[in-house]
């Protein structure tokens, strides 16, 4: 017994300790064993990935090669971009927190609108921007590139799978799944003043049309705030005068303790009743009305 | 040949009984009261006796079973407990070709523990170290591994479930109980108490939550009991030792290589190598007449720098991106916002003092410094060599750290990671106390931390009084203990600052856990007066004299 126990537990270590070498060996490569990896390099505007755990999300690099955007897939790149000085000029690639603070300023929320061929009037919801740079490799060979990527998201932040190309999207008939509706409640018949967030294909009672303003004294009441919101809301649907069958419906937000009126436009109705699609009109219309998407 | 000798008492004459005086501190009358009698009792019952090594086979092997599946039933009855992941898990655990299933958003997944892996293919920089993707190792790796392999089995699916880890830890730990018992000297009866002792401190929901957890705090607490193993049986000089001390090298390296804070075990590794077994003359029960300083030493000093060198190398194999955190924690979690002029501090660090609105952030903060454009100044002025600098100059700063440390020990509960898997009706965060023991000695010395310490100095003088006196292991083992517990509060103080001390400082806490076994051992060997350590079995031929247990 004295003589064999330790024979039996070294042995026991020295197999942990050779188990314990079953360690990652190159970051350039899957853990299948597979060479997937692609240069940022190569990567262009409208080339589309999956980006399916938050790790990979996070991540200050993707290598994954790009897929089809008529597949399935959750982000699609809408610029490319280059870190600036002086950060550029650092031989060893910088933390990924300054990284992250430059996606702000290197992916503009100004170019993923142009990208979506939307005007100012348009609101999204349901979408993020992520930046990625080269991974501490490809940084030390000399690239700079970042790509900037939109995705669409769920309500609890991941991103959502969709074979749609989100390339002119705002102007496209599907661009209800991409706008920034509201749910009010009904009760007795009378919708609430508040509502909250989601997407024009999911059941809403407003459509956003981009335009709020602080709730002051001049605007407590509905007509005044309609009348506030109207140039926006005719603007929003490219028209001089407002149709019969659409009314304005402002919404009021209360955010950090100040009340703003968010503008709305709704579809003129005998009750208040919820419904999907957009008033937005498509591309090469010159009125709304009809819901589309 | 080993001889077992006994020292027989003096006779004891009726004269001395009739004139023998009564105690003068005692106060009281000769004769036992029930509280001595218990004592008395409970004494026979499980004290040392003769410090004699081996022959427990049975008893150990009973006690590894019962300890395993205490643990098992702890961690598993009536539902799984472990340690939720707060994100850190990812990095280890990805290499094995793994993604947590969980929310999304950290604030739900840090809720609850979510023990399921499933296969799923990373590349490039989304496996390893948060924020950098370098590559991240550790000993924990190797029971990561065989959870997997076992995982279906369970039923749990083609990936890892960590409540596969937590069995394969469970066993793990009753294979180190056997093996203590087994090292341990005394009477079965004592040695079973210790491993009771031991097995209750690590059956605490701070500690054994780990088990089933992404995280590589099992191998380090496992790696720790099995290097005390290694380190009785070392010293205890009976059986090969070559190999008493291949196993202290390989429990040595498995630890070390858990978690890089865990060099901190390498001077005190040192020592106890270059401590050399007890090792006795036959005859006079005096120490064999030394055979050379240098050629005793020979082989622990290669021991020695076959673990620095692992360690060398376990080191520089850490990603860039670890020790780039560490040093902004210890700037600007650390040594700023706890000090009385931190102007002065940048200054003397050679920093803009623009950087003090940075104070007390983390590099994930809104306010961290890494956003401020000279950043790439403190990268270039500061570095673990102008920190020791700054420590040395300014070392009353050390006080004021140790006293949160301190304080952080005594908080090892992690409240904001949760215990329970999500809908077996606990509330979000909720911890497992099943069994709160050192929760609550803890809890308890945090109205007096200085107790803290107190049972750290007390179990290191009566290790050296064991040790010296008694010539027992145990009494160096207790010296390790305080020591290595000790060293690993510096390291994680002073090398990773204030973020995440909580769990950074659970080892040094372990360390300090463990000395209440190893104060019931050793009041036991040095109360119930035990003869020197023999071996009841005897060394099988061949065996060289320096290689032999100890005798008296």
């Amino acid at each position: 017994m004295r003589r064999r126990l330790p024979l039996v537990f070294a042995a026991v270590a020295l197999a942990a300790l050779a188990l314990s070498g079953c360690a990652p060996t190159d970051a350039s490569t899957d853990y299948a064993g597979n060479a997937t990896t692609v240069s940022l390099d190569s990567t262009a505007v409208g080339q589309c990935h999956v980006i399916s755990t938050p790790e990979e999300y996070a991540a200050s690099s993707d290598s994954r090669p790009a897929v089809a955007c008529s597949g399935p897939h959750t982000t699609q790149t809408f610029l490319v971009s280059t870190v600036p000085e002086p950060l550029a000029g650092q031989s060893e690639r910088p933390l990924h927190e300054q990284l992250q603070n430059l996606t702000t300023r290197l992916c503009p929320a100004a170019e993923l609108r142009k990208y979506l061929a939307g005007n100012d009037r348009d609101a999204t919801a349901g979408m993020a921007v992520t930046g990625f740079y080269p991974s501490r490799s490809e940084w030390a060979a000399g690239s700079r590139t970042v790509r900037c990527d939109v995705l669409l998201t769920s309500p609890d932040q991941a991103p959502r799978e969709t074979t749609m190309d989100l390339k002119d999207a705002l102007a496209g008939p599907d661009s209800a799944q991409i706008r920034l509706c509201y749910a009010q409640e009904v009760k007795d018949g009378v919708l609430s003043s508040e509502g909250s967030d989601t997407t024009c294909s999911e059941p809403h009672t407003t459509e956003d049309v981009s335009a709020w303003f602080g709730q002051d004294a001049s605007l407590l009441s509905l007509a005044a705030q309609q009348e506030r919101c109207l140039p926006f809301v005719l603007d929003f649907l490219k028209v001089d005068v407002l149709p019969t069958d659409v009314e304005v419906r402002p919404i009021v937000r209360i955010d950090g303790g100040a009340r703003a009126v968010r503008c709305g436009v709704a579809p003129l109705q005998a009750g208040p009743e919820p419904w999907t699609g957009t008033l937005a009109p498509l591309v090469g219309t010159l009125n709304g009305g009809a819901a589309n998407g | 040949m080993v001889e077992t000798q006994t020292v027989e008492p003096k006779p004891v004459t009726p004269e001395a009984e009739e004139f023998a005086p009564t105690p003068v501190r005692s106060g009281k009358s000769p004769h036992s009261g029930p509280l001595r009698r218990v004592a008395g009792y409970l004494a026979r019952l499980f004290g040392p006796g003769e410090l004699a090594i081996g022959g427990v086979l049975v008893p150990a092997v009973l006690a590894g079973v019962v300890s395993a599946v205490a643990m098992l039933v702890r961690l598993f009855v009536p539902w799984p407990v472990g340690m939720g992941d707060q994100g850190d898990g990812h990095a280890l655990v990805c290499s094995l070709g793994v993604s947590n299933v969980r929310p999304w958003d950290y604030a739900d997944f840090t809720r609850f523990m979510y023990p399921s892996w499933t296969p799923h293919q990373f590349v490039g920089e989304a496996c390893g170290a948060v924020g950098s993707g370098e590559a991240v190792y550790s000993s924990q790796l190797a029971f990561l591994w065989l959870g997997k392999l076992i995982t279906p089995l369970f039923g749990w699916g083609p990936g890892l479930d960590m409540r596969a880890v937590g069995i394969v830890c469970c066993l793990v730990f009753g294979s180190l109980i056997a093996a203590l018992v087994a090292v341990l000297p005394g009477r079965a009866s004592f040695r079973l108490l210790v491993a009771a002792l031991v097995t209750a401190v690590m059956a605490d929901g701070v500690f054994a939550d780990f088990f089933i957890s992404p995280y590589p705090e099992p191998a380090a607490f496992l790696g720790t009991l099995a290097l005390l193993v290694a380190l009785l049986h070392y010293w205890n000089g009976s059986g090969n030792r070559w190999l008493a001390i291949l196993w202290v090298v390989a429990a040595g390296i498995f630890t070390v290589a858990a978690k890089p804070e865990m060099v901190s075990w390498l001077p005190v590794l040192a020592v106890a190598l270059l401590w050399l077994p007890y090792v006795r003359s036959q005859r006079s029960g005096r120490r064999a007449p030394a055979a050379g300083w240098w050629r005793q030493r020979i082989v622990p000093l290669a021991a020695i720098l076959a673990i620095v060198a692992f360690a060398v190398a376990f080191l520089a194999a850490q990603p860039k991106r670890t020790s780039d955190v560490n040093l902004y924690n210890a700037v600007f979690a650390e040594i700023l916002p706890y000090s009385p002029v931190p102007e002065d501090d940048l200054k003397w660090l050679g920093l803009d003092p623009g950087f003090l609105a940075a104070s007390g952030t983390t590099v994930a903060s809104p306010r961290s410094a890494a956003l401020n454009p000279k950043f790439h100044e403190f990268q270039e002025q500061a570095g673990p060599a102008k920190l020791v600098g700054f420590y040395l100059t300014h070392p009353e700063r050390l006080i004021g750290m140790g006293e949160r440390g301190i304080t952080a020990m005594l908080t090892p509960e992690l409240g904001y990671i949760g215990s329970y898997m999500e809908g077996q009706g606990h509330e979000p965060f909720g911890k497992d106390r099943r069994f709160p023991v050192i929760l609550g000695l803890f809890t308890a010395m945090k109205a007096v931390p200085v107790a803290l310490v107190a049972m750290q100095l007390l179990t290191l003088l009566l290790g050296f009084a064991v040790a010296f006196r008694k010539k027992a292991a145990v009494g160096r083992l207790a010296v390790v203990v305080v020591v290595g517990g000790w060293l690993q509060f510096w390291v994680v103080m002073l090398g990773s600052g204030q973020p995440e001390i909580y769990r950074q400082l659970l080892l040094s806490g372990f360390h300090a856990a463990l000395c209440v076994p190893l104060l019931v051992a050793l009041i036991s060997i040095l109360a119930s007066q035990p003869q020197k350590p023999v071996l009841q079995q005897p060394e099988p031929e061949g065996a060289s004299t320096g290689d032999a247990g100890a005798t008296t």
